[in-house]
Parts: C-alpha cells; structure tokens; sequence
C-alpha cells in the first residue's frame, strides 16, 4: 500500500469505516511511519475544531413551529385535492336532462371519432403466425411488447433462413372493478408471481379492504392468499395476508395455513396475532380443535418467544376447559 | 431471535401499517410517519441551509413530496432512506433558490450575519461574553463548510453530523460507496484549507 492509501485509511479511521482488521494493519502503519503520523494528528485536530462546531441540536421551538407550518400547509394541500373532487361531483348534479343530452350526444361523437380512427387507420403490428411457426411481417416497433430470451435453433447460410424461440411480453393495462371475477384472477396471479414486494402488498392489501368475505372464499383468490401467508419472502405481505385472511371463518383450510404459520413464521408478532385468531372459538364459547390444542401445546413450551409461550398457554388452557 | 431484534421487527410492522395506512390517505398515520424522522429531517436542513427559516421551509417541502408521492411509494427501498433521498434532493435544490436570493441582497447582509443566526438558532439562545469565542470558531467552521460543493457539503454534514454509515449516504444519494469517500476526502481537504490559518496551526 502507498502512503495515499494509508492517508484514506486514516480518513476513515476517524469516520469510524475501518474494519477491526484495516484498523491494526493502520496503527502497525503509524507506528513507524512519521509521515502518516503528522497526517494523523492533523485530521485529529480538524475533527476536533469540526466537532466543537457540533454545537446544540435543533431547538424543540423550532420542532413545533415547522410541524404548526407543515399541518397548515398540509391542510391546504388536502383542500386542493378535495376542490378538485368537489368541482367533478358539482359537474355531475348540474347534469340537467338537457345537458345530460347534450353530454351524451358529444360522448357518441367522441366514441363515433375513435371507432373510426381504430378501424380505418392502418395499424403498424401484423401478428401473423404462419404454418410453420415463423412470425410474419411483425414490426419490432409495435407497442411496448418487448422480445426477450432469443434462442437461435437453426440457420441456413444459402438461403438465409433462420428459425429461433423467443418470448414476447406486452404489458396490459386493465381497468375494472375488483369485484369483477377476471380483475379478481389476475390479482390472484400477481400475488403468487410478482417480484416486487411492493405490488404485492398492495394487491394483498386491494384484496382484503375492497372485497367481501364472501368473495374471498373464492378458491383461486384463498389459495393465492395462504400461500401468500405460508411463503412470501417479505414480512408485510404476509402479515396483509394473515389480516385478509383473519376475515374468512375458521374452516380447514385457513386452520391448517394459521396452524402452519404458528409453528414456522420468525417473526413473533406474527405467531401472536395467529395465536388471537385461533383463540376466537374460545372466546364464542365453542369447542376448539384437536389439531389447534396439539400446536398451542408445542408453543407453549418449545417458542423461544416469551410472549408467544405466555399467550400459547393461556389460550391453551382456556380452550381445555371448553 | 434476541429481545432487541424482535423488537426491531416489531417496529417494521408497525411503520409498515402506518406506511399503507398513510397511502389510503389515513392523516393520523402520516402524521405519526412523520415525527418519526422530522426532527432528524429537520436537523439535516438545518445543518445545510443558511437559517431556521430556509430549515423549516426545505422541512415543509420534503413533508410535502412525500405526501403527494406516497400513494406512489412501492416499498421497493426503506421507508427512511427514501424520505431522506427526497430530504438531500430538497436541500441540494434549495441551495440554488438561497444562492439566487444571496446575489440579490449581499449588500443588505454579510456571511457573518447569516452565520450568526443559523449558530443561534440550532444552539438556541442569545449572544453572551461566554459563547463569544465558540460562536467565532463555529463562524468559521460554518463558513468552511458553506465553501463546499452541494454535494460534498450534503455527504459531509450526513456524515460528520448525524452520523449516517457511508453505505447509508450512499442509498440515499444514489451514488457509489467509492464516490461518497471521495466527496469526503476532498471535503476534508477543503476544511483543512479553510481553517488552517485560524484554528489548525
């Protein structure tokens, strides 16, 4: 290492950035290097002039007096918003039968304008597949589709012809009620492929706040939510998920995914909220199941979550004298 | 798991339920988003900009962005380092409005002046015969950083005061690990050349 590299080292030795390791290979450094030594004592010095400078933090006056301002201006930005909505509900009762009428009759025209653009003006993307599979006249430009995993399989050099597989994806916008049983399938999908999280949690969260019981019991829409719960990599989907499905009865089925989480999730909040959930029956004065007295049995004494074993017992017990 | 780790998870859920909570359009659950990191927001402004004032207008307009684009917010990064992405893009633009206003009125008001209020506002108090030389060592060192660049001053008061890991500055400022350490030597240099004349020799 050059004495620059040590000089870096010794930057970062003052930000607290150096490993263990780095910092020994420094200090042997410093011990017979009087170069480096005066660096270092001349970046002490700065750090200790800049540290003085630290000074107080900021004052809580001046805390509460831009969280005052931020709540007005904030409260000005909702009222902007709520404008907007005000202005589309006044445009919606000032709709007279003779306005409505008019409304209408621009709507058709509108709509009359568009049909015709889609069906006279030529469209660039020919999708044709001929007998032997080669696509025919595609235009790369079309859209948004995007071609991806070109794999050559065949290529003849005095013909030029060629023959490959690829994969074409065309990005979709939909549009429609999450009531409707087709938004409800692709919702059910997404949640089962989707790589970001974020989606995921979203489409949990569209799922269980717009849908109700009753359409949750449908068997695609149950089935991507439990193994949403049994086996999503992230914590907040599958806590969405345990929430959902939270407002489904307690049949087989969720019984099984609830047992199941108590007995694998890490995370502890989780096991306590499923925990709550199992204990419901108990506290309607029902019976409670065989397979749930077995599970809270094993938590009691086996989680390594105090709370967990506290909560495992109690529930155990009071569903033992049912 | 040990009790600070599940502690630590059990905190996550909870800013994840006031995350999605917030995105619905919840205003207690943004409020309480919000004073979780505000003052940390609003400590970073003050350490950047020129007074209390432009501290709590950058505050205002960081509270605000988020706001309009959490509905947006896809959880692909931590809540934190996205809020104070938006808190260092704020800053870095407001230096240009300040800077604008500061040609305009450098007659009225002298770098001391501005120094000075800033000092008073973050320590909170008047002048006394006591702060006097602190106040004079905290000039200079205010008027050091204030020579750098916007970027090298933003990854300089991140690190030096509040103490961010350069991998964290990094997140935030969407840059390398390598480029963030160079800001910080040569920001470093410049300090020392700075105050060298008065307080380094």
């Amino acid at each position: 290492m050059t004495h620059q590299d040590y000089k870096d080292l010794i930057h970062l030795s003052f930000l607290q950035e150096l490993s263990e390791d780095e910092q020994s290979v420094l200090e042997e450094h410093l011990r017979d290097c009087p170069e480096c030594g005066a660096e270092a004592g001349e970046l002490k010095h700065l750090h200790e002039v800049i540290g003085r400078h630290s000074g107080g933090d900021i004052t809580d006056d001046l805390l509460f007096q831009a969280r005052r301002e931020l709540r007005v201006a904030l409260r000005l930005e909702r009222a902007k918003k709520t404008r907007w909505i005000d202005l589309l509900e006044r445009f919606n009762i000032m709709s007279y039968p003779t306005v409505r009428v008019a409304f209408a009759s621009a709507a058709m025209l509108v709509i009359g304008l568009g049909l015709g653009y889609l069906l006279f003006v030529p469209t660039t993307s020919v999708t044709s597949v001929g007998e032997a599979g080669s696509l025919q006249g595609a235009d790369s430009q079309s859209g948004a589709t995007k071609v991806s995993n070109l794999r050559f399989i065949s290529q003849q050099t005095e013909t030029g012809e060629v023959e490959f597989t690829f994969e074409m994806v065309t990005p979709i916008r939909m549009r429609g009620s999450v009531r409707d049983n087709v938004v409800q399938r692709v919702l059910a999908q997404a949640l089962l492929n989707e790589q970001n999280p974020g989606a995921r949690l979203q489409t949990v969260s569209t799922l269980g706040t717009q849908l109700q019981p009753a359409a949750l019991q449908d068997h695609e829409i149950k089935r991507s939510l439990i193994r949403a719960l049994k086996a999503d990599p992230n914590v907040g989907v599958r806590r969405e998920a345990l929430l959902t499905l939270q407002k489904l009865p307690l049949d087989e089925e969720v019984k099984q995914a609830f047992l199941y989480v108590l007995r694998h999730e890490t995370n502890p909040a989780m096991r306590i909220d499923v925990i709550n959930s199992l204990e419901k029956p108990v506290l309607a004065g029902k019976m409670i199941d065989k397979d749930i007295l077995d599970v809270l049995r094993e938590k009691m004494q086996t989680d390594e979550n105090n709370y967990v074993r506290a909560r495992a017992r109690n529930v155990y017990e009071e569903g033992q004298q049912r | 798991m040990s009790g600070k780790e599940q502690s630590e998870s059990l905190d996550e859920m909870l800013e994840m339920d006031l995350i999605l909570k917030a995105k619905r359009g919840d205003m207690t659950a943004f409020e309480q988003l919000v004073y979780r990191y505000d003052k940390q927001v609003l400590s970073i402004a003050a350490r950047y900009v020129q007074t209390a004032e432009d501290a709590k207008d950058v505050y205002q307009e960081v509270f605000l962005r988020v706001y309009r684009a959490l509905p947006k917010f896809q959880m692909k990064s931590q809540f934190s380092t996205w809020l104070f992405r938006i808190t260092t893009n704020v800053c870095l633009s407001h230096r240009s409005k300040t800077r604008r206003h500061t040609h305009a009125s450098l007659d009225q008001e002298s770098d001391t002046e501005r120094g000075y209020s800033l000092s008073e506002k973050l320590s909170g108090g008047g002048a006394t015969e006591q702060r006097a030389e602190s106040s004079d060592l905290a000039l200079h060192v205010q008027h050091a950083i204030d020579s750098l660049s916007p970027k090298q001053k933003m990854v300089f008061v991140l690190k030096y005061y509040q103490g961010y890991k350069i991998r964290e500055i990094a997140a935030m400022l969407h840059l390398s690990e390598g480029t963030v350490k160079r800001y910080l030597f040569d920001a470093t240099k410049r300090m020392r050349t700075e105050l060298k004349d008065t307080f380094l020799t």
